[in-house]
């Protein structure tokens, strides 16, 4: 028989917070008679030692086997209270919170109106633990090990962060080189730290600790599992390398396959065999399978390796092999890409210094730092003006959607900074050279930053500031001193129309999320608008998703290097307290099936987008099996889109049924008497 | 979709703003830590996601006296994949129950609130007890 429900009602003033507006006594007085409220009280604090105490003792001494505390917001202390029933032996699960701070007193103006709200919302909770059963965390085996999917500053830290504690990492990169795009840039704002020294730093710890295993050319192309188990299917693409030609050089100059290199960014060629000129591992050539997916060109490339006799130093095709392996976590540091403009974007493509940021960096790194004067394109470059906002901030109406159809309507952050920086590094290296800066808005919010906008304009870069609606056009000279004029209203003096002459156009590109459906689909990981993927609550949950992965870097929205580091270490120690444990409890919270009431529609299965609930065969009873609907506890993340499908009313979410629901709401409406 | 049914006369002004666990039950939240004031007849209460109803689940709440009910969906913000879109999906399979009952559509009003979305949470709630007072019959 089941024991009798026995309801405590515990009514917190939180000193004046709540007293003030609500008669909490006459909230306990009225309660106190409700069916099955055995007590009912009103208490100062009741996250004190003394309110805890006092409900503790009241669960041992008067048998109360239900709590309900009507204080703040169960977001501040539905744990300290769900503590208070463990300690005294209750199941923690036996309590309802109930929010009369946050959602009455602190929000209304009628103290009467205001108590009667209370009331009605407590015997909502009344109603709903009534029928509330004694839950138990769903326990899951952890399997002890971590895959990090990415190699860019964010993976490389999350790797060694795991690796130091001793963790088994394997750290998925799926381009031939770990580096990421730090490993591109030269000096990193805000304080100009070696970017290549700072990645130099990360791989030599990451590929010297024994934890972590490095795969490049590899990406995961299958998984099943949630957090705490995960099998996981891994394909490696060759190197393509079998031996390193001692004239290696001298031999790619013969090679007849030449394409734009993404390494800089498409201002050179490089070969089909390569390796980066940055940072990057390993430090050995691969053959770029990418470039030569037209079979037009593998042809090419493979006569070429014939002729030259080169079958015995590189494949003519490219293996590929797939492993399997089992982890408890993932952390995905799938990173960013730089914006692409599209044709004609503030002269994109239609004159070759229109060059972008990360263009402008490379070009940089190429120059010869004696000189005195800018030279690109065999031509002295006198004037340079940077676009901010390229790709980013866009508004409906006045910008031209990507291929997506969307408009990239979020901030770069990242921009602003590294524009300024790179003006100041023009004007160290060319004091003469004349830097302007077309902004919206200038965004230079971290620590050290501001200090480059004030050196910036100490510097003579000058700033025009421009309204959306009326961008900056870029008009291409011929034949004339300069290359460009740009045209803009200044907000600065008054909407004034100002024409500066230029001889290049740097376009502050924006971040936006790399080509990851793939990988978002395996693991069912939600996206925000913006494309980024979405921790579950930027505040109660940052850096892990509703689905059990985890976030670094990039991957979840643009930001510099310095934040991609810290996203990336909380990751890791998020998920090191899940694989440091034998076992993982997971939420009760979750749907389960009345198989009296199933008949194996199947509805419940179309609608979960976390293949959760399979049609499978079910002892119904000794000796009978049906085919009926059945959650696996363990990939159930509990939101319930399975329990309006079913047409049968079989599915429930524990803890949160709708029969509970119903009951609060029949309790909440009915007449307030005293 | 929502459609013009006929204007009824209703008993209660109370409001029933279903809100998620996770996000608009924040933005209740953050309402409450502004102390933005409200009317005391909008009773908030709390589930995984508003998608766990049937469509015949918000009939039968307004059928129970509730007056109107705002669901505080988290919007694009939600934690589980598509169920805005399923939840909307329900509402509107809510509306033709109400249109075919004669119930006023105005009465049950689809909303995202975000975690910090105090301001929308006050309009959603405002603009219900505005439309309530204008239909609410005094007993
Ligand atoms: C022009 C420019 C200048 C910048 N300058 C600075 C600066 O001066 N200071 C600063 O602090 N920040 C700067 N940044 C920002 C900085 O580059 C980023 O914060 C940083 O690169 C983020 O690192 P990440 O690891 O998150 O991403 P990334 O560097 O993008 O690395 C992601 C890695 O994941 C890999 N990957 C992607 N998809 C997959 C997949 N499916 N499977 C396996 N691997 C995958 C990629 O190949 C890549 O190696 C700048 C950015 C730009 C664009
Ligand atoms: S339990 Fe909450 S409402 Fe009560 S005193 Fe503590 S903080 Fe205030
Ligand atoms: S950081 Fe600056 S340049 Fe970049 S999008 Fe934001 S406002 Fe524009």
């Amino acid at each position: 028989m089941s024991e009798k429900v026995k309801i405590g009602v515990y009514v917190c003033h939180c000193g004046f917070n709540i007293a003030e507006m609500v008669d909490v006594k006459k909230v306990a007085e009225v309660l106190g008679k409700e069916e099955d409220v055995e007590v009912a009280k009103d208490f100062i604090f009741m996250c004190s030692d003394a309110g805890q105490k006092m409900i503790e003792n009241d669960i041992k001494e008067k048998g109360i086997n239900r709590v309900i505390v009507a204080s703040c917001s169960p977001l501040l202390h539905e744990k300290t209270f769900q503590g208070v029933l463990e300690r005294a032996g209750l199941n923690k699960f036996l309590f309802e919170h109930i929010n009369i701070r946050e959602q009455v007193s602190w929000v209304s103006k009628n103290k009467e109106s205001a108590t009667e709200k209370a009331i009605r919302l407590i015997r909502g909770g009344i109603a709903k633990i009534r029928k509330q059963q004694a839950l138990e965390p769903i326990l899951k085996k952890v399997t002890k090990s971590v895959a990090v999917i990415g190699g860019g500053v964010a993976g490389l830290i999350s790797a060694k962060n795991l690796g130091e504690m001793g963790v088994d990492v394997t750290l998925i990169e799926k381009s031939p080189f770990i580096g990421g795009m730090v490993a591109r840039w030269d000096k990193l704002f805000p304080n100009d730290e070696n970017a290549q020294d700072i990645v130099r730093k990360l791989i030599e710890e990451v590929k010297d600790n024994k934890h972590i295993r490095i795969l490049t050319n590899s990406q995961i192309v299958g998984g099943k599992g949630s957090l705490g188990g995960y099998s996981v299917t891994i394909e490696t693409i060759s190197r393509g390398i079998k031996r390193l030609p001692e004239n290696i050089e001298n031999i790619l100059s013969s090679c007849p396959i030449e394409i734009d290199s993404p390494e800089s960014f498409g201002l050179e060629k490089r070969k089909i065999v390569y390796k980066p000129e940055y940072i990057c591992y390993p430090e050995e050539y691969a053959i770029d399978w990418d470039n030569l997916s037209d079979a037009k060109e593998l042809e090419k490339y493979k006569k070429w390796v014939k002729e030259s006799n080169l079958e015995e130093k590189f494949e003519l095709e490219k293996t590929v092999t797939k492993e399997e392996i089992n982890v408890g976590a993932i952390i995905f540091a799938t990173g960013f890409e730089p914006y692409e403009p599209y044709e004609g974007e503030y002269g994109w493509k239609k004159h070759p210094n229109v060059v972008t940021l990360p263009q402008l960096i490379e070009i940089l790194k190429r120059v010869d730092k004696n000189q005195t004067h800018f030279v690109y394109n065999g031509k002295e470059i006198k004037s340079v003006a940077f676009i901010h906002c390229v790709g980013s901030r866009q508004i409906e109406g006045e910008d031209i959607p990507g291929p997506d159809g969307k408009l990239n309507t979020y901030c770069s952050r990242y921009c602003c900074n590294a524009t300024i920086h790179t003006a100041n590094e023009l004007k160290k290296l060319y004091p003469n050279l004349h830097v302007y800066e077309f902004y919206r808005d200038i965004r230079t919010y971290g620590l050290d930053d501001e200090d480059m906008y004030t050196k910036a304009s100490k510097n003579d870069v000058i700033f025009l500031r421009f309204n959306n609606e009326y961008k900056p056009e870029v008009q291409i000279l011929e034949n004339e001193k300069y290359n460009f004029v740009i045209s803009v209203k200044d907000q600065l003096s008054y909407y004034e129309e100002v024409d500066i002459p230029a001889d290049m156009v740097v376009l502050s590109v924006g971040m936006v999320p790399p080509q990851i459906d793939d990988l978002v689909s395996i693991f069912t990981v939600s996206r925000g608008n913006d494309g980024f993927l979405l921790e579950a609550h930027p505040k109660l949950k940052p850096v892990e998703t509703s689905s059990g992965i985890f976030l670094a870097g990039t991957a979840q929205g643009p930001m510099n290097a310095s934040e991609a580091a810290a996203g990336a270490t909380a990751a890791a120690v998020k998920v090191a307290a899940v694989v440091s444990k034998d076992e993982l409890a997971l939420s009760p919270f979750i749907a389960r099936v009345d198989i009296t009431k199933c008949d194996a529609t199947g509805k419940c299965v179309e609608v979960c987008e976390y293949n959760a609930i399979e049609v499978t065969e079910v002892e119904v009873e000794k000796g009978k099996v049906e085919r009926k609907a059945q959650v696996n506890p363990t990939l159930c993340v509990g939101g319930g889109t399975c329990v309006s499908a079913c047409p049968n009313q079989a599915i429930r979410i524990v803890g949160w049924t709708n029969e509970q629901i119903e009951d609060m709401i029949t309790a909440m409406i009915k007449e307030v008497k005293e | 979709m929502q459609q013009n049914a006929k204007r009824q006369k209703i008993k209660t002004k109370k409001i029933l703003i279903i809100t998620t666990n996770d996000i608009s039950y924040l933005g209740a939240d953050t309402a409450g830590q502004q102390h933005l004031k409200y009317s005391e007849d909008a009773l908030i209460i709390r589930v995984p996601d508003p998608v766990i109803f049937p469509p015949d689940f918000y009939v039968r709440t307004l059928e129970k006296g509730f007056g109107g009910i705002i669901v505080a969906s988290a919007g694009d913000e939600s934690p589980f994949l598509n169920s805005h879109a399923r939840l909307a999906k329900n509402i509107d399979a809510a509306y033709k129950i109400m249109n075919e009952k004669g119930i006023d559509t105005k009465r049950l009003v689809l909303t995202a609130i975000c975690s910090i979305c105090a301001g929308s949470f006050i309009k959603a709630v405002n603009n219900m007890t505005k439309y309530l007072d204008s239909v609410h019959e005094q007993e």
